[in-house]
Formats: C-alpha cells, structure tokens, sequence
C-alpha cells in the first residue's frame, strides 16, 4: 500500500513562482482526471432529454436549414455549396463561441469543488472545451450526409483541415483562458461577452460570401482570426483549395500568441479563483 | 527540509479581501468606485500560524465556528495559497473536506467512485483494483448502479468516506467527517483512521468534540479569531478547550 514511499510529492508555496510551466507539469499529471472530466461531462450534458447526443448533430442541421431557406431565398447569394458553406462556416465558429461562452463559466460552476480539493485550475476550461471538441468532430456526421446529397467531389486537400483544426484550437483555448480568467473579477463579463459574440459573428462569413464586403473595409475586414479560420476550413474542404500562405501565417500567429497569452495570463491568477468563486 | 516534516506552516497568514458594502453588479461598482465610498477590507482568516507536524503524527484543530479551522485545512490542502508565509508539505494529501465535494449528482454511485476517485489522485486502474473493497465499507451494493441524486445524504457521505479512505493516504485531512452516519458506521470510521494512523498517516483532524479529538490525535492545536490561542498534547488542549 506504501509503494511511492520513496517519492512523495512535495508542495511547498514558496516556489510555486513559476505558474506558467508549473500549470503545464500539473495538467500533465492529472491528464486522466481531464478525461474523465469530458467524459462526465458528455455523459451527463443530454442525460434528461430523450434524443440525447442525436442533438449534437441535429442542431447544426436545422441551424443550416434556417439559413438556407432564410438566405437562400431572400438574398440570393450566388455561393456554390451553399448549404455546405453556411455549414462548415458553422461548425466552426460554434465551437469557437460555445466554448468561450462555457469556459468564462467553468470557474464559478465548480466552485464547489474548486473550495475543496487542489486540481489544476485549466483542467476545468480543457474540459468545456474538450465536450466541444467532441461536438465539433460529431457534426461531420451531418457534414458528410449532406455533402453527398450536395454531390460534394472531396480532394486530397481535405486532410488539410487537420493543421487547421489544430491552429484553431490554439487560439479557442487561449481566448477562453482569458475570458475565464475575466468572469471570476468581473461576474458581468459574461453579459458583455454575448454581445461581443454576436457581434463577431455578423463579422465573420458565416452565410454571406466575403465579396459583399466593400473594396476599402476588406483589408480591415480580413485581420478577424475568425474570419482567417473559417476560410482555412472551407477552403480545402469545399473548393479542393490550398489556402494561401497569408492565411496560414495569421492562422498561426493569432493561435500561438493567444494561447501564450491566454495561458500566461490564466495561471497568473488562478491561485486567487478559489479566494473569489 | 527535515527528512521526518510531513507539514509545516510558516508564519502562515490567509486573508479575504471584502468590499464594505456589498455590490451586486458592475453598474453599482462604478458608480461606487467614482462615489469612492468603496472600501476593502481585509479579513485575516488566518494569521502567524506556526505549526508542524512529523511524519506520522496527529493533530486535532479545535476551535469555535469562524476560528479558521477549515482555512487551515484548506491551506495545507492548496486550495488557498498562502497571502504571507508558507506551507509546506511533503506526502500526497487525501482532503475530506465537507465530504463528496466533487461527486455528480447525476451519474450512478459506479460512476461518482470513478470520478472521485480520479480527482483524489487515484489512477483508473487502481480504483478498479480497489472497487470491490470501496463497494463492500460504504454497505452500499444494491444502489451502486443508481444515479446519486437517488441517494440519501448519509448514503452520500458513506460513498464518499469509503472512496476518500479506499488508500492509505500519506497525509489525511479530515474536518468533521465523523458526524456522518449512523452510529455504527462512525465507529467504523474511527477504526479505519486509527488502523491508518497507526500505519504511518499523518492525520489533521478538525472537530469540535474534545473528546473524539483525545481518542484520535496525539497532539492539539486551539484556534481562536484565526491565532494560534495553545498548542500541545491533544489532552491538555482538549481539556483546555472543554473548559473555556
């Protein structure tokens, strides 16, 4: 029963000085507690509706068809694969603002047991995001049924989406650190980070096409990282496209430096939530 | 460090920044900070605690509600990091604070011993070594596969003690955990802390009966508005403490 004798785990707090790679080595170590935190989480998130996980793919699909037959109709975009474009460009900012929006919640959420017992505080934002994530992968589903309906012809630059979905996931996690590390300090962030939403995603092409955008905004209008990621997800996978390299550069450059940030900024104040939640 | 130290405060200091008025959302903060009628107080929970505490022993924490009792368990706990001083602490810690924190309503008894598990440190593979022996001390075998939220609060607290001591733990902290259950279980409670304290568990133990502290701890420790009021045996602190 005494087998880690030799090797007790020490805290001693006065060097936790190093919070940025501390989180890191933590994480690490209590990697199964994260899975099985999405896994609970997954678990319990439909428990008492009676199509259960079916929803994950349902919803998008009846979220596609609301726009189809909203813009489709009214306004006429000449888009090929419509459908499919309103979609994918779905696919991706959901997951963008269903985790940011849950992240920002997750420390007060669990304030129970934040009080009670010491985990690595981004264990609990991994895990909101990491149900998302699932999601994300679920409406493939819907995507792939639909694409074939469509007669979508699929090249090899679908496997392109992959680094994508990788960048992608930088800059989602970065960003949640940060509005989560804001919501323990200021309960109304949360009120304000809805309107931020909605309004980044009128600003994002999710079913329009981005030539409506006028000649002089374009410029402006292409430094939304929301904007360069849904691009470097349709492109490959609608129009057998490499994306440009521009496209790549700001991909990775907005998910390193958030997440940098994000992650930084996290751990700086992480030791105060349990004072605040 | 001293090889033998399982626990040691330094000076330890925990404090909570209050406003003193109470704001219910940004619009009053503002309007408040701009006022400047905004004042913070600080309220010391803890202050110059000293303690230590070998590898092995036992320790019972008594004191009034609000002394900084479960602060200080806390504190070893790292869940609050100290605002002055230091705590140190060489050993994996097993926290019974307020028993079943971190268990989920809404999955089955099976499931929460998984999920608990996790989050005390325990390995998928060693809780379902473990299982079994969790299974038969919490007497709960014919409900382990309904949902938690089924349960009565007794029946709770029972799961959660037998996966909470399911392991010898190196450092047990453990706060008013034996008010759980009926009389029989709690004497089986007391039968296991003592097995472990006599296997080498440092055990802090926080109580406000004098007399379950005597029976377990070696050592006392008298809390009062967040000082150290007397540290020393645990008979003569207990006796102490019964007498005020």
């Amino acid at each position: 029963m005494q087998e880690n004798l030799s090797q007790k785990p020490i805290y001693d707090s006065a060097k936790l000085t190093n919070s940025f790679f501390e989180e890191i080595k933590g994480l690490k170590e209590n990697s199964y507690i994260l899975r099985r935190m999405i896994y609970t989480n997954f678990k319990t998130r439909y428990k008492r509706s009676y199509l259960g996980v079916v929803w994950s793919m349902l919803n998008p699909l009846l979220n596609m068809i609301v726009f189809v037959i909203i813009f489709s109709n009214l306004f006429r975009f000449d888009v090929p694969h419509y459908p499919l474009y309103i979609l994918s460009g779905n696919m991706i900012f959901t997951f963008f603002s269903q985790s940011t929006s849950e992240a920002m919640m997750q420390i007060i959420a669990n304030a129970g047991m934040l009080r009670r017992v010491y985990l690595p505080k981004t264990v609990y934002i991994l895990a909101g995001i990491g149900i998302n994530g699932i999601n994300l992968i679920l409406t493939f589903i819907p995507f792939i049924l639909i694409a074939l309906i469509d007669r979508l012809a699929l090249s090899w630059t679908v496997i392109l989406i992959i680094p994508v979905l990788f960048l992608l996931s930088l800059f989602v996690v970065g960003i949640s650190l940060i509005v989560a590390t804001i919501t323990p300090f200021l309960n109304d962030f949360s009120q304000i980070w809805s309107v931020i939403i909605t309004l980044w995603m009128y600003l994002t092409p999710l079913f329009y096409p981005v030539n409506i955008i006028p000649e002089h905004l374009i410029g402006i209008y292409q430094l939304n990282p929301m904007y360069i990621y849904v691009t470097l997800f349709r492109d490959p996978l609608l129009y057998a496209k490499i994306p440009e390299l521009s496209l790549w550069l700001g991909g990775l450059i907005y998910g390193v430096i958030i997440f940098a940030f994000g992650w930084w900024l996290f751990t700086k104040n992480s030791n105060e939530f349990a004072y605040r939640a | 460090m001293d090889q033998n130290i399982a626990i040691q405060t330094e000076d330890l200091g925990i404090c909570f920044k209050m406003p003193s008025e109470p704001i219910s959302g940004t619009k009053e903060l503002f309007i408040k900070i701009a006022k400047k009628r905004i004042k913070i107080n600080t309220f010391w929970a803890l202050r110059h605690v000293n303690l230590s505490l070998n590898e092995g022993e036992s320790i019972g924490i008594m004191g009034k509600n609000g002394a900084g009792k479960s602060t200080l368990l806390k504190a070893i706990a790292r869940v609050l990091t100290p605002k002055e001083g230091r705590v140190y602490v060489r050993g994996k810690v097993f926290p019974m604070l307020e028993l079943g924190a971190g268990f989920n309503m809404e999955l089955t008894g099976h499931e929460n011993i998984y999920l608990y598990g996790n989050i005390l440190g325990l390995t998928n593979e060693k809780v379902t070594q473990l299982y079994d022996s969790i299974v038969e001390f919490s007497e709960l075998r014919e409900f382990i596969h309904s949902p938690l939220r089924s349960y009565s609060t007794g029946m709770v607290a029972r799961l959660a003690f037998a996966t909470a001591t399911a392991v010898q733990p190196d450092i047990l902290l453990a706060d008013e955990i034996l008010s759980v259950g009926d009389k029989d279980f709690q004497d089986k409670c007391m039968d296991r802390m003592r097995n472990y304290l006599n296997n080498g568990t440092t055990i802090v133990f926080v109580s406000h009966s004098p007399n379950s502290v005597k029976q377990i701890c070696k050592k006392g420790l008298w809390l009062e508005h967040g000082q150290v009021r007397m540290t020393g045996s645990a008979e003569e602190v207990a006796d102490a403490y019964a007498a005020s």
